[in-house]
């Protein structure tokens, strides 16, 4: 067990990613943005999160995917940075996973990906690779 | 240790609000050196101070505080009196304590603080402190308790003649506590009996002397008598306590979420009547309102924060001056958001500077003028209209009009003509300029000319205004009105592309309504730019769904629409929006760390149906619509006169003249652009006119009035043959009632005026030449050429209305 982190893991597509749960400070449904006009593609908009107003980044936009045809199961993952906080879109959740295994190499099929950056460390989980998020990344997107 | 931290943050916390009001005292004292309850205020002060370090091991701090202490004894016991230069150094022992509090905080130690300068002064004053032995006998103030201290410890008070050239003495550090405490307790009813016992106890444990032990218990017998000034801070104390800002700002988000909430049931009863429920929804109601009136009271703050400072300040920079200054206070209990506290810190202490600098006379020049030798500055503070009003007045020189004119003109801002026709406010008005001083000299205090227009910008930025006046010879005042608070501000609501923004109420000029197409025609194209006609100036217009959504079709012109003219900073324009709503009062919150760097939006706010939106800037809006032409504010023109007059950073109208050359008139002399056939224009008496909306209108060629250049017989090639055009441009010049039309042969464009590209005139008739892009072109002497068609069109006779 020497990588035990506990992610929160979520689907984007086909691809499962994860974050630290450390970082996460809730999971709330998605609803309808407020657009902000003249930012960054990748910013959604802002919502209402009990009377804090919260920016949303859509993750899909991030890694190049086209908008989602259906979004019943989207949720915002509300992540902790610092003394701010701002929401992940993603397509639906998964769950806490605390049994991924570091992969030492990574997969081929992942380097070819144009999206690398967003990734950090690449995990396996039962049948499926879980690819971990780098949120800094994310937020230079955002902030670009 | 985290603990220890969290103690000594609090400590530094409370250390500075306890300074403050050492440099009030010490500022005071310096007026009245023998009022012996403001030494206590000080002493007491420092004492504490002292006495906390012991607690912390800040020896550093403790030392210099020590040796503070012992100046402050001498003055208190009327060992030496209290002149400026010691007030001086004692305020730099303030400033030193404050760095070590800065210190404290940050790094919860007190290294890296130089504190030698000023241990090093003190030490050289108390070296010029008459011997205690001769001093002592007038001291005892309670004689039962002096007496034993003298008698029956004999080495305390030979004792605290050497503590300073401490070399023969010991080497124990721990002497000089000591020493202290015994002179101390001959004045119990100003030492505070708190640290006092903590103070004393340190010094029995270590010399064990029974004596002194004695003396402690004596002290503290001696305390009922002496309660009455250390009872009122006890009892202060008792009903605040501190909370950090952060947890005020939580209760106030969740007050304003439960308004919300309220408001959804509300709005819901309202359909769906039940009576049941309805009279405990109305409690909640009246409740919610309360709460939220309440908890936005915790955000004020009384102004003395920020006065407080002041006296200290005015004395410092008076002595740096060589200026006399009486320093008045009024209103400092009036209260104001902290932010705006913060904010407004900086622009009134520049006020200030520039009251003792510039305004305030030298004492020589005052007498010789017949006013008292020492100055007056006050500064006082009021509620007013939902305003707080600052106002900072001095009794000095006043504004010198000629001086601001001889420097405008020595800048390039104005022409000597142009300096001559301005009022006196206008003149002013010029103060608010960047990089504009009238300051012969530069001086270590003002003069550098980076001011007022920051003082503006920043009491703008807060919604706020400046104003001022200023009679020469008597005195200037400054008003500064600063809204409540910026947490809730007026707003109205506008719909753009299916959503809500919010439009800052300050910023609203008028709101215009276009529910018939057939107005449009009001408004005009100047190459890329849209403006509407509003009575005699062009507005420039911005499409609101333009900036949002750049990419989008643009919105035709004629569906019924809104203009909100909307002032940014000096300037105007309309802001055209699809639909307009209320006009609410909405809790503002700021932009995060992901959309700060957003140009058009100042903050977010929700709305009352729960939704996040955005609140739009006005200012923003302009830059990126590229209509805030530059950032350098421009004089603002208030008079028909000044239509006329070249303002040096107006703007400015390109056309093509009739002979083709490019010429200029100023945008603001424009009404209205329009265009009509040649074959209206009609002539009575050799004057050509034009019936144009009711009326009969003279209409002109700017080039018949200008003296042709040319060698005759030359062919100009650039000719616009305007006979063989349809349509032909005219700018139509007005003047109160008056009009004129212009026949051009091609509107271009609008440009800024630049003064610094100003050339000499061609020929008469010609302002000045200048180049803008690459093309040579006249700024027309409008008024003469009117004139010379109509002399009286710019009398005030003529004027069929005021304004």
């Amino acid at each position: 067990m020497a990588n035990h982190i506990e992610f929160c893991a979520f689907w984007i597509g086909q691809a499962l990613f994860g974050i630290d749960v450390m970082q996460v400070q809730e999971i709330v449904s998605a609803q309808r943005e407020t657009p902000i006009p003249q930012s960054s593609p990748v910013i959604r908009g802002l919502i209402n999160l009990r009377g804090q107003v919260v920016t949303v980044i859509d993750l899909r936009t991030c890694l190049n995917l086209p908008a989602c045809t259906d979004d019943e199961n989207a949720v915002y993952i509300v992540i902790r940075y610092g003394k701010e906080r701002f929401c992940l879109r993603v397509d639906r959740m998964m769950g806490v996973l605390d049994d991924c295994l570091e992969m030492v190499e990574r997969p081929n099929e992942l380097n070819e990906k144009q999206d690398m950056p967003l990734i950090g460390r690449v995990y396996r989980h039962v049948h499926n690779l879980l690819l971990e998020l780098n949120i800094e990344q994310v937020l230079a997107m955002a902030k670009g | 240790m985290d603990d220890q931290l969290d103690i000594l943050k609090e400590f530094a916390a409370e250390t500075r609000e306890n300074l403050v009001e050492v440099e009030q005292s010490l500022v005071k004292l310096e007026e009245n050196p023998s009022d012996l309850n403001l030494i206590g205020v000080i002493f007491r002060a420092v004492h504490t101070v002292k006495g906390t370090c012991g607690f912390f091991g800040l020896k550093a701090l403790e030392k210099v505080t020590h040796t503070g202490e012992n100046l402050l004894s001498a003055l208190r016991d009327g060992r030496i009196q209290l002149t400026p230069p010691i007030a001086t150094v004692l305020l730099e022992l303030v400033d030193v304590i404050r760095q070590f509090m800065d210190r404290i905080e940050e790094t919860g130690n007190e290294s890296g603080v130089d504190c030698t300068d000023v241990t090093g002064k003190l030490a050289e004053i108390i070296a010029t402190i008459p011997a205690p032995a001769t001093s002592m006998p007038p001291k005892p103030v309670a004689p039962a308790i002096a007496a034993p201290a003298a008698v029956t410890n004999p080495p305390a008070p030979a004792a605290a003649k050497p503590q300073v050239t401490a070399p023969p003495q010991t080497p124990k550090t721990t002497i000089p506590p000591k020493v202290q405490a015994a002179p101390k307790v001959t004045q119990p009813p100003r030492a505070e009996p708190a640290p006092k016992v903590t103070a004393a106890p340190k010094s029995v444990a270590i010399t064990a002397g029974p004596a002194n032990l004695q003396v402690t218990e004596e002290a503290a017998h001696s305390k009922p008598h002496s309660t009455p000034p250390a009872a009122a801070p006890m009892h202060e104390s008792e009903q605040t306590v501190r909370v950090s800002t952060g947890l005020l700002d939580q209760l106030i988000t969740l007050v304003g979420e439960l308004v919300l909430a309220r408001n959804q049931i509300v709005l819901h009863l309202g359909n769906h009547p039940d009576p049941h429920v309805a009279p405990a929804v109305q409690r909640v109601s009246q409740i919610a309102s309360e709460l939220q009136e309440t908890v936005m009271k915790t955000r004020m703050q009384p102004l003395s924060t920020v006065f407080g400072r002041f006296p200290r300040f005015v004395r410092d920079t008076a002595h740096m001056c060589k200026k006399e200054i009486e320093f008045v206070v009024d209103g400092e209990q009036t209260e104001l958001d902290r932010n705006l506290i913060e904010a407004i810190k900086d622009p009134l202490t520049h006020i200030i500077r520039n009251c003792i600098d510039h305004g305030v006379e030298a004492p020589e020049v005052r007498e010789s003028i017949g006013k008292p030798r020492e100055g007056k500055i006050s500064i006082s503070a009021y509620h007013k209209g939902g305003f707080v009003n600052i106002e900072i007045a001095d009794d000095g020189c006043g504004i010198d009009n000629e001086k601001i004119k001889a420097k405008a003109i020595k800048m390039g801002l104005l022409t000597p003509h142009q300096a001559s026709q301005l009022s006196n406010r206008e003149i002013q008005e010029l103060i608010f300029l960047p990089g504009f001083s009238t300051a012969s000299q530069v001086t270590n205090v003002s003069g550098r000319g980076v001011g007022m227009d920051v003082v503006r910008n920043k009491i703008e930025a807060i919604g706020g205004i400046v104003e001022f006046q200023s009679a020469q010879g008597e005195g200037t005042m400054f008003k500064l009105k600063i809204p409540l608070t910026l947490a809730i501000i007026p707003a109205l609501i506008v719909q753009c592309c299916g959503e809500s923004y919010a439009i800052p109420q300050g910023n609203l000029q008028e709101l215009l309504l276009f529910r018939n197409p057939e107005e449009s025609h009001d408004i005009e194209v100047i190459g890329n730019t849209y403006y509407h006609r509003q009575r005699e100036h062009l507005l420039p217009l911005i499409y609101l769904s333009k900036i949002l959504y750049p990419d989008s079709p643009q919105q035709p012109l004629n569906t019924p629409h809104h203009i909100a003219v909307l002032q940014a900073g000096d300037y105007a324009y309309g802001l055209v929006i699809e639909k307009a709503g209320d006009s609410q009062e909405i809790v503002v919150n700021p932009l995060d760390f992901l959309t700060k760097d957003n140009p058009i939006f100042t903050g977010t706010l929700i709305m009352g149906n729960g939704r996040a939106a955005l609140i739009l800037d006005p200012v923003g809006l302009a830059q990126v619509a590229h209509i805030a032409f530059d950032n350098t504010p421009q004089v603002q023109i208030l008079t028909h006169e000044d239509l006329l007059s070249n303002d040096p950073r107006q703007r400015l109208l390109m056309f093509h003249s009739t002979l083709g050359g490019r010429m200029a008139i100023p945008l603001s002399a424009v009404a209205r652009l329009e265009e009509i056939e040649l074959s209206h224009i009609e002539y009575i008496g050799g004057q050509s006119v034009i019936q144009y909306r009711g009326t009969i209108m003279p209409v002109i060629d700017i080039n018949h009035f200008l003296p042709e250049r040319r060698e005759s017989g030359r062919a100009n090639q650039n000719a616009i043959d305007i006979t063989q055009i349809e349509k032909v441009p005219m700018i139509v010049h007005a003047y109160g009632d008056n009009q004129i039309g212009l026949i051009v042969a091609q509107i271009l464009d609008t440009v800024q005026d630049d003064p610094l590209v100003h050339c000499k005139p061609s020929r008469q008739g010609i302002l000045y030449t200048f180049v803008h892009k690459g093309f040579v072109a006249e700024c027309v002497d409008l008024r003469s050429i009117v004139e010379q068609v109509e002399p009286l069109f710019y009398s005030e006779s003529s004027h069929g209305q005021s304004y």
